[in-house]
């Protein structure tokens, strides 16, 4: 007597259709797996043999063994209860129905009911894109599914309910899909709430149209937070592509709890005792970190300075290629990590170098100290850089409206636009990907754009990486301006955004 | 060659001012080296400095030295040498020998600009700013090379191409701050950098007080721009003064540690600076220079009045001349560029050419 029930695993965040083939022979009761099942799969045995009990069913007398194919990949997960406990009533001539199109998931109680698992989202995904007609999932996870088309999807309780329905003696009911909907996406927080900041304000404007990162530096209270925290609400609402990439990543790590998908871009902020592999991703069988769980949003980096070395060094591979490879002797697995990072940090230890308001007491060697955390080729991927002074107080009195999300969101919606087109032939997205082939043909400047930055490579002693960096921020301004040529105006406003020359963050 | 009798006697370890008295018989190191005992106590020499000079003839300390010379191309001079500082020679402490790096042909007029390490942005602009300006008028400016005040010194003198010296308080082998070997670098293009000790002396905190004799010896007047009560500035002006040279102080903030000193000056007779032209008043100069020779737009010119009026931020420009912020920025930066202000920390844009 065998049977065969597909299931899927996942590796990273794709998934994997696996066969669970259940073969009963005579012999001495036994219960074996094969196929490299890991440690939490040998544990199933126990809830398989007591759900199907408690379920008023008969557990095999004979030698039982279950196999997962392909048997050379090792497999994880606690979803797989469901399917090889269907696999073994198949086997027992229980379940009369055909299921060799469907897909089984989920973790059984000793009761036969059926509980939530991690990272169904990606399952889901990958069962379409092999044709599966219809999937079994626990039924609290249905959120999760709600916006998935183009299979059915069966919320099931317990492992009665998906016997008796198999064998038609229950209906059950599909997930009745929603449209994918942002119309109603709101945010509790908006850039109107700032005070004074222009500046700030126009660069994080600058950074969202490009998808450039930034670094904001000013002594301890002068609105870095606060401004960190507006930047998601003036990136455009994720597309539905982008919000299946990153709800995949948030349904792996077990995140998506009653949201179905992740509608806006995600704002991470993690602690500064972050660890490496908490940032990056990782663990014996690798889940993803942050950078991923910030994928298409920001992550934000407050006290800059404070991070681990290790971690902030770390950060390097996915500002550069937008991914994420964490390897394992087995297998390699990538995760996306395309995400605009927003750094904030004091000048200096004591925070005041520089202020008006109170004296530094930091001596130099502290001050070089401090900085010397963050190394060149980090801050080299950092186009945008800003000093923030706290709001005056004449600048509190100033009556007048501020500028709200929304019209910020506008202006980055159309700059977006004008690159998607740009780019459509070159594999890349945004301004701040460009490579020096690219901005050769796309940053053209005007004569008088040419002798200005001129004058400005001499007099800033810039370097011919701060020179790129400028190019890309002004094709940027220049897209805001929907101009087709890099003018002098925009040239000009770049390079205050450039790093601060002097002794500090040299 | 008197070179390596000269650099003998200045290692000789002597008191200066016996060092002086003996320079003062009219006899040269050489001389001195090749007499015996009795001819040196003949000449008037103390019995125990003659004993001391007679048992320490050994010239191969002096070699050593030589050859690293040689090999950092660093110089001395003598007190008697033509070329040594003839505003030097005149002071009561005034420095047996120098090694220098540059150029000793100094200019006439010399303008010693001192002031605290931990200067605000307020006094390091008033130093870049008065230096950049007097150096267009063939006036060198002397200072420690120090953090803060005497770095922007010097860093004007050098952004308007003027001659600028720096008096090291450590040997050539261990310059101090380090970070501003490259300031050296770009002083001795086109200036002098001077130090009173042997190269491997280090940088001991009882050679600042001693140098800033010769900041302010080498100088005509001296400037102060941002000085605590008790600070090395301080001992710079009783130098000065001692020495009859004039003393000038930029007022500051009377709440600020860093301004108490100049307004304590100011109190007791400095003449107050607030701009170049009080300076170069008291070097006879005139002051020929236009106003802003540079083309300015009316924006600009708008941007400059309200910065005039104190160091702004960019919001605090904003709320004033209410232009839009991204043209606000760009006309910033064309200011920066045609060098009439400059960005600085804590987020201020100030003036540096008026």
């Amino acid at each position: 007597m065998i049977s065969r029930v597909n299931s899927i695993f996942l590796m990273g965040l794709d998934g994997y259709i696996l066969d669970i083939e259940v073969d009963i022979q005579n012999g001495l009761p036994a219960f074996n797996m094969v196929g490299l099942p890991d440690a939490v799969i040998k544990e199933s045995k126990e809830r398989v043999r007591s759900a199907i009990k408690n379920s008023n069913l008969e557990f095999p007398k004979g030698k039982v063994l279950v196999n997962f194919a392909p048997a050379s990949i090792k497999k994880e997960g606690n979803h797989l209860d469901l399917p090889i406990a269907i696999s073994i009533l198949k086997a027992c001539g229980y379940i009369r129905g055909n299921i060799e199109k469907d897909i089984f998931v989920g973790e059984l109680a000793l009761n036969g009911d059926i509980r939530r698992v991690r990272g169904l989202l990606p399952m889901i995904i990958e069962a379409r894109s092999k044709r599966f007609k219809r999937v079994f999932i626990p039924i609290d996870n249905i959120n999760e599914v709600k916006m998935i088309d183009g299979i059915d999807i069966y919320p099931v309780n317990s492992l009665r309910e998906v016997i008796d329905y198999l064998n038609g003696e229950i209906q059950l009911d599909k997930v009745l899909t929603i449209k994918y909907d942002i119309t109603n996406v709101k945010y509790g927080i908006d850039f109107n709430e700032v005070k004074g900041h222009s500046f700030a304000k126009r660069a994080v404007e600058i950074a969202a149209s490009g998808f450039h990162n930034i670094l904001m530096y000013g002594p301890p209270g002068s609105g870095k937070t606060m401004i960190a925290q507006r930047i998601p609400t003036v990136l455009p609402y994720l597309t539905y592509e982008e919000s299946l990439e990153v709800s995949k990543v948030y349904s792996i790590v077990g995140a998506l709890k009653d949201e179905s998908m992740i509608f806006y871009p995600p704002f991470r902020n993690p602690h500064v005792n972050v660890s490496t592999n908490s940032l990056i991703g990782g663990g014996t069988v690798p889940i993803p970190g942050e950078v991923s769980l910030a994928h298409n949003g920001v992550l934000f980096l407050d006290e800059f300075t404070e991070f681990k070395r290790d971690a902030l060094e770390a950060l390097r591979q996915p500002l550069e290629d937008g991914i994420v490879t964490v390897s394992r002797v087995k297998a390699k697995y990538t995760f996306p990590a395309k995400f605009m990072l927003v750094a904030a940090m004091n000048p200096c230890p004591c925070g005041y170098y520089g202020s008006e308001i109170k004296e530094c007491k930091c001596t130099e060697l502290q001050i070089k100290n401090y900085l010397s955390k963050i190394s060149g080729p980090i801050l080299d991927r950092i186009d945008i850089h800003i000093e923030l002074s706290p709001v005056k107080f004449e600048e509190l009195q100033d009556s007048k409206d501020e500028i709200s999300s929304l019209e910020i969101l506008k202006r980055v919606i159309k700059a977006r636009e004008i690159q998607a087109k740009r780019f459509k032939n070159d594999g890349i997205l945004y301004n701040s990907n460009m490579k020096s082939k690219h901005i050769k043909k796309y940053c053209r400047l005007d004569s008088d754009a040419e002798k200005l930055l001129e004058n400005a490579y001499k007099r800033f002693n810039m370097t011919t990486r701060s020179y790129a960096k400028i190019l890309k921020i002004s094709r940027t301004i220049a897209d805001l301006d929907e101009s087709e040529n890099i003018k002098s105006n925009h040239i000009a406003e770049a390079l205050q955004y450039r790093k601060l020359d002097g002794t500090l963050l040299k | 060659m008197s070179l390596e009798y000269n650099l003998w006697f200045f290692m000789l370890k002597i008191n200066r001012r016996i060092k002086r008295e003996i320079m003062n018989l009219n006899i040269t190191p050489k001389e001195i080296f090749n007499k015996n005992l009795d001819e040196l106590v003949y000449m008037g020499i103390d019995i125990i400095t003659a004993e001391y000079i007679v048992k320490n003839k050994d010239l191969k300390p002096v070699e050593e030295i030589i050859k690293q010379m040689n090999k950092k191309n660093f110089k001395f001079v003598f007190m008697t040498d033509e070329v040594y500082p003839y505003l030097l020679k005149s002071i009561e402490d005034a420095p047996i020998g120098l090694f220098y790096i540059g150029n000793i042909m100094l200019p006439k007029q010399l303008l010693a600009i001192v002031g605290s390490r931990r200067a605000t942005n307020y006094g390091k602009t008033i130093a870049y700013k008065i230096s950049l300006e007097l150096s267009k008028y063939n006036i060198g400016i002397v200072s420690g090379m120090a953090r803060g005040i005497d770095t922007e010194a010097h860093n004007g003198a050098i952004d308007s191409n003027g001659f600028t010296i720096a008096v090291l308080g450590s040997g050539f082998n261990n310059i101090y701050p380090k970070e501003n070997i490259k300031l050296m670098n770009k002083i001795i293009d086109n200036g002098c950098v001077f130090t009173e000790y042997l190269p491997d002396v280090k940088p001991f905190s009882f050679n600042f007080p001693e140098r800033n004799r010769i900041i302010s010896g080498l100088s005509n007047a001296v400037l102060v721009v941002e000085a605590g009560i008790s600070s090395g500035s301080m001992i710079t002006v009783n130098y000065a003064l001692e020495q009859g040279r004039d003393v000038f102080a930029v007022p500051g903030d009377i709440y600020k540690e860093q301004s108490k000193g100049c307004n304590k000056l100011i109190k007791e007779g400095a003449k107050l600076v607030d701009t170049t032209d009080d300076i170069l008043e008291e070097f006879g100069i005139r002051n020929n220079t236009k106003k802003y020779n540079i083309e300015l737009d009316e924006y600009e010119k708008n941007i400059i009045n309200y910065i005039n009026e104190g160091n702004l931020t960019f919001e605090q420009i904003k709320l004033k001349c209410k232009y839009e912020t991204s043209f606000l920025l760009s006309k910033l930066t064309i200011l920066e560029c045609k060098g009439i202000i400059k960005r600085v920390y804590g987020g201020n844009y100030v003036i540096i050419k008026s």
